[in-house]
């Protein structure tokens, strides 16, 4: 995907440092990113068609509870904010004005922050803010755990 | 107006809109695939960065691709199988099937769509 499309979605990009770190690939997306899978892309799948993850016992919905519940289970709890702490592994849900999550960043060891562009690719981002705007709407609800001595 | 579109036309009053759209389609392919083409690459721009297989679905593009029915699931699955895309929804809503198993990730269920699909004849 050109890096016109990515700036032409997030226009407020320009105002932090950022990069492609891999191509694009449409068999994972931001949620599974955000828990280091590569192989599923999760999606709470209300419309039944098979090919899609969510996890077992957590209930299916777009809701920001239903989300939140998702990475409960995947040892993360919600945190004050987003500021980088030792050990801790950090990610923040972005939501619209409906308070409906659209996408998650993960934080990286430096600081910086690392997201799958839906189907697009991966990028790393200095701010949270770079990729707020009418698609992603804001950054509002961050989350952390010890990272899993796989990642 | 040609007579053959007219007869065509008189012929097809007493048909659903369903059937219709059939009709045309098989008569008229080259139309029915410019539809398609406009159709998913103006769904495919809009919703690039989107991670929420319910907002690609519900996009109005994608759901008019679905009201074109059967007569488009050889062209979704020739896009499919040349540029990839979360086409499942859409082959599922208009053919009933789901020929991926209930454990495949989103790439084994693609490969389980053209493996349907080459199965079917609409893929050779």
């Amino acid at each position: 995907m050109p890096i016109e499309d990515i700036e032409q979605d997030f226009p407020d990009l320009e105002t932090c440092e950022w990069s492609v770190t891999s191509e694009a690939d449409e068999g994972y997306n931001c949620v599974a990113w955000a828990v280091h899978d590569t192989q599923q892309f999760w999606d709470p799948n209300l419309i039944g068609v098979r090919g899609y993850y969510w996890p077992p016992g957590v209930p299916r919905g777009d809701s920001l509870n239903s989300w939140i519940r998702a990475f409960e289970m995947n040892s993360y709890k919600v945190c004050e904010n987003g500021e980088p702490e030792p050990g801790v592994e950090k990610i923040a849900l972005y939501v619209d004005n409906n308070n409906i999550p659209q996408h998650v960043a993960r934080q990286l060891p430096d600081g910086d922050w690392t997201s799958k562009l839906g189907k697009g690719e991966d990028i790393k981002h200095h701010s949270l803010e770079g990729l707020e705007g009418d698609l992603y709407g804001k950054a509002a609800i961050f989350m952390m755990r010890r990272p899993p001595q796989s990642a | 107006m040609s007579t053959e579109v007219m007869e065509v036309i008189d012929a097809a009053r007493h048909l659903t809109p369903a059937e219709q759209r059939e009709v045309l389609a098989r008569l008229w392919p080259e139309a029915n695939e410019e539809l398609f083409q406009a159709l998913a690459a103006q769904w495919r721009k809009e919703t690039r960065h989107l991670s929420s297989v319910s907002q690609m679905a519900l996009h109005p593009a994608y759901q008019r691709i679905i009201g074109m029915g059967e007569a488009v699931v050889p062209l979704i699955l020739s896009d499919l199988q040349q540029h990839g895309g979360h086409w499942l929804w859409a082959l599922h809503a208009i053919t009933g099937e789901d020929p991926a198993s209930p454990e495949a990730n989103f790439r084994e269920a693609v490969q389980s769509w053209l493996q349907w699909g080459r199965e079917k004849g609409y893929l050779s």
